[in-house]
């Protein structure tokens, strides 16, 4: 008899379980489990875009999110050496030149977005240093939301006279 | 990396089988299977199984001696209920339920294995050679282990006696995938009540095989040459010797052990400029480049047992030293301008253990009281700052009392105080940086901090035993007390590619749990089944938030409520001699129910598995000999339960097969054995793999040789 208390105890305990873990599966549908997405209409620069030392870039995009936005990021870098990122897309393009690494253009920057924005437009105007190595740099967009969920977006620029 | 070892495990299975000579049952008994399953009239069995209230696994040293492949984690990693988070093909770290790094304890013959457990591409520095038997306690148990032993303990010991004057064995090892060439050797001798054990092994091994041509990570496209993942070849040398004295009152024990290994990172995912790299991965795949690794832990520890009359004292001490060392290429980031040297990352730890246990049997009381102390002693190194240099101290003391009712219920409970203090470091970076006022400064990343916690637990357990039954019931509370880089890390992780913030304000995680194990055994069929429900008030979370510092993702350490519950499931049924078949599973259910992010699970949550295996016994002339052909088949779920940045994994299958024969001819024993991995070259990611996050698929088709000699 006293074995059979056991069981039912034990029984008992295990369809606890399971049922609580079933409310807590329900309670998850809430979870934001989407990247942030770019929207690339009128997106500037272009890929491939041809820039002079000096210039200015006008950066424009739309960034979108399914519940909310949370930060962007800038960064531009050297390609010397040719490297390719996935998101471009028209890569590929080897680099014949390697440029001067040392006098490269670096620029990162963060920035903000304006709370409970499920899309934001971007526009920044930014200034390329007139004495920077030319060759070809790559572009970086980078975007998080609220859940912080990154996504990435590369565009190849070329900088030269 | 999970699926690539099951062969390989159970073939082992089989190989202890015959090395026992004995029912094929015999074999899972003394394998892999939950203990609870071994219990027959045997008293000593029945002492073993009345050992924890806790569900416990046993693994032997066949088990371990044939895995030739990968780390001991990945072995293990077979077992339902037990993971290996595994970074290349060299490199694996433990998970229990879910829960790794600082959140088990790794013990080797009773005291702590220090490393740097908190790192996702370090591994657990080991040999798994020198491995006799593997206790794994699925469970809370810091009411003998202390901090760390939140989500469990994986309790190494190698402290059998030799079993004759002289003995050797010998194992050579090969595998395809990656060209490791290996040998272990082992030489043991008992004189009297003296004894001596060495062990030797030597591996090396290739960059390894994907199954794919390209992958991405973190937005670079890149290209692999004949599928291998450029950088990823290493090797490994441990030595490890033990001499011993076997008293009746007195047995002492004491043991230097060395463990050497240097392997190369995969050279696309390490190192924010590795595309300036000078270096050509292509030209060999068996050279290691940079970025590597090398890493070396040094043990010589002391276990002294004196035995009077019912009561017995034990104590253990015990000095490690843990270095580890990261090279890269030098380059410039940010304000940090080009550093000289190779040197990014440099952890040297000193480990002071000595732990005092009296145990005692009074009556039908069982009574276990002890005082566990530990030095940590850390600096740190290289350019690459992740974490600050740190001292810590701790100490517990533990009752543990187990009632034995009748002979078949036993009642278990007990208590642990603990203190500690941990005194980090200040950390100023190298280099000028401009400060929010423009001016330029060394920045400080990491204040001086000074901490002392103190932590009470408990823990009450109950077995019974019928027939064919065997039930057990624990629950208690444990703790964890914070490690210096979730206090104090303050800067970009390049591993990861994020910018890890500590929060020195944590306080020592806490976690109850309730575990079950339900087991049954008849004849030649035996089933178990254990679930359990888990509830951390402050779990420990490295956050991903949205804001970019110095242009990378800010992730920053908080602390939320976390619910996990899950269960294993084994069963296993033999036919005579003739085969054998089984059926495993795991479940883990974990969820963040408070905080930033309520509603979501944890990282590195393995999905739901299914494994079934059958095995046929070819027939074979003398009895003595065997021969045998081993068919797997794994299904793991899909995991779409995911935290940021994790990517959701799809489920996959998995088929691998062994032929294996073992004969004796003038009292030495022969084995070989021949088995394929991923035998269709499945192209998968395991949700519990570090590269998985870089898009890196699991190791694709392998054929592995194992060929064995003992006498």
């Amino acid at each position: 008899m006293k074995t059979k208390h056991f069981y039912g105890a034990l029984c008992a305990l295990m369809i606890m379980s399971s049922v609580v873990s079933c409310n807590k599966d329900d309670d998850n549908t809430a979870t934001d489990t989407e990247k942030p997405t770019f929207n690339n209409t009128g997106a500037t620069p272009i890929d491939g875009e041809k820039f002079l030392p000096g210039d200015i870039i006008r950066f424009h995009q739309v960034f979108c999110d399914n519940v909310e936005l949370g930060a962007f990021n800038i960064e531009i870098h050297n390609n010397f050496d040719g490297h390719s990122h996935s998101t471009e897309t028209n890569s590929k393009h080897e680099s014949n030149e390697h440029g001067d690494v040392e006098n490269a253009w670096v620029f990162n920057q963060d920035y903000e977005i304006p709370s409970g924005s499920k899309s934001y437009t971007a526009d920044i105007l930014i200034p390329i240093p007139a004495d920077i190595a030319e060759g070809d740099y790559h572009f970086m967009i980078r975007v998080t939301d609220k859940a912080g969920w990154q996504e990435i977006k590369a565009v190849s620029l070329e900088i030269e006279d | 990396m999970k699926g690539i070892f099951i062969f390989a495990f159970l073939s082992v299975l089989g190989l202890n089988a015959i090395a026992q000579n004995d029912s094929i049952w015999g074999i899972a008994k003394d394998g892999i299977t939950l203990e609870q399953i071994t219990i027959k009239a045997d008293k000593s069995n029945n002492e073993i199984q009345m050992k924890l209230p806790q569900n416990l696994i046993k693994v032997d040293q066949s088990f371990i001696e044939s895995n030739f492949s990968g780390s001991l984690m990945q072995t293990l990693s077979q077992i339902p209920g037990i993971q290996a988070v595994s970074i290349g093909s060299g490199q694996s770290k433990p998970v229990i339920r879910g829960l790794g790094f600082n959140r088990l304890a790794v013990c080797e013959n009773g005291i702590k294995h220090q490393g740097q457990q908190w790192g996702h591409e370090h591994g657990l520095e080991i040999d798994q050679f020198s491995v006799e038997n593997v206790e794994i306690v699925k469970g809370p148990a810091a009411m003998l282990y202390g901090s760390d032993a939140i989500g469990g303990v994986i309790n190494i010991s190698n402290t059998m006696l030799p079993k004759s004057k002289n003995e050797t064995k010998i194992n050579l090892f090969a595998r395809s995938n990656n060209r490791t060439l290996g040998s272990t050797i082992y030489t043991g001798g008992l004189l009297k009540k003296f004894y001596y054990k060495f062990n030797f092994t030597y591996l090396k091994y290739s960059d390894y095989i994907v199954p794919t041509d390209s992958i991405q990570y973190y937005s670079y496209y890149i290209k692999l040459k004949d599928n291998r993942l450029r950088n990823t070849a290493g090797k490994e040398c441990d030595a490890n010797l033990i001499l011993g004295y076997n008293g009746k009152l007195f047995k002492n024990c004491l043991s230097f052990s060395n463990v050497y290994s240097k392997s190369g990172f995969f050279a696309n995912a390490h190192g924010i400029e590795i595309r300036l790299s000078e270096i050509d991965f292509d030209k060999s795949f068996r050279d290691i480049d940079y970025p590597y690794s090398f890493a070396n832990h040094l043990k010589i520890q002391n276990n002294s047992v004196l035995k009077i009359k019912r009561s017995s004292l034990c104590l253990d001490l015990a000095f490690q030293i843990n270095s580890r060392k990261e090279y890269s290429e030098p380059v410039s980031h940010g304000y940090m301008p080009k550093p000289d040297g190779f040197l990014e990352r440099m952890f040297d730890k000193k480990t002071y253990s000595a732990n005092l246990n009296y145990k005692t049997i009074l009556g039908n009381h069982s009574f276990n009281a002890g005082v566990s102390s530990e030095i940590q002693d850390n600096t740190v190194g290289g350019w690459g700052y992740i974490m600050p240099d740190f001292l810590q101290k701790s100490v517990g003391v533990f009752m543990f009392d187990k009632w034995h009712i009748n002979s078949n219920l036993t009642i278990s409970v007990g208590t642990r105080i603990d203190n500690a203090t941990l005194d980090i470091s200040e950390y100023h970076d190298w280099y000028l940086t401009p400060n929010s006022n423009g001016i330029f400064e060394y920045l400080l990343r990491s204040p001086r901090l000074s901490k002392n916690w103190n932590s009470f637990i408990y823990s009450a357990g109950i077995n019974w035993k019928g027939n064919n039954w065997v039930l057990k019931a624990n629950s208690g509370k444990s703790f964890r007390i914070p490690i210096a880089s979730e206090l104090g890390a303050d800067g970009v992780n390049y591993q990861i590619f994020r910018y890890e913030k500590g929060n020195p304000n944590l306080n020592p995680e806490e976690s109850y749990q309730i575990d079950f194990g339900v087991n049954f055994e008849r004849q030649n069929f035996n089933i178990s089944f254990t679930p359990f429900i888990n509830y951390f008030p402050n779990y420990i979370y490295l956050c991903p938030d949205y804001h970019y510092i110095e242009g990378l993702q800010l992730y920053e350490y908080v602390q939320c409520e976390v619910f996990r519950t899950g269960t294993e499931l084994q069963t296993n049924y033999t036919l005579n001699h003739i085969a054998e078949f089984s059926i495993g599973g795991e479940y883990l259910f974990a969820r963040q129910i408070s905080g930033d992010k309520k509603g979501y699970g944890l990282p590195f949550s393995q999905p739901w598995s299914i494994l079934a295996s059958a095995k046929y016994y070819i027939p074979q002339h003398k009895r003595i000999n065997e021969c045998f052909l081993y068919l797997i088949y794994k299904y793991t779920g899909a995991q779409n339960d995911i935290v940021p940045p994790e990517k959701p994994s799809e489920g996959y299958h998995l088929v691998n097969m062994a032929f294996g024969k073992i004969f004796v001819c003038k009292k030495i024993k022969y084995k070989a054995e021949l088995s394929i991995q991923n035998l269709f070259d499945t192209k998968y990611y395991n949700h519990t793999s570090y590269y998985r996050l870089i898009d890196v698929p699991e190791h694709g088709r392998n054929f592995s040789i194992i060929l064995g000699i003992e006498f």
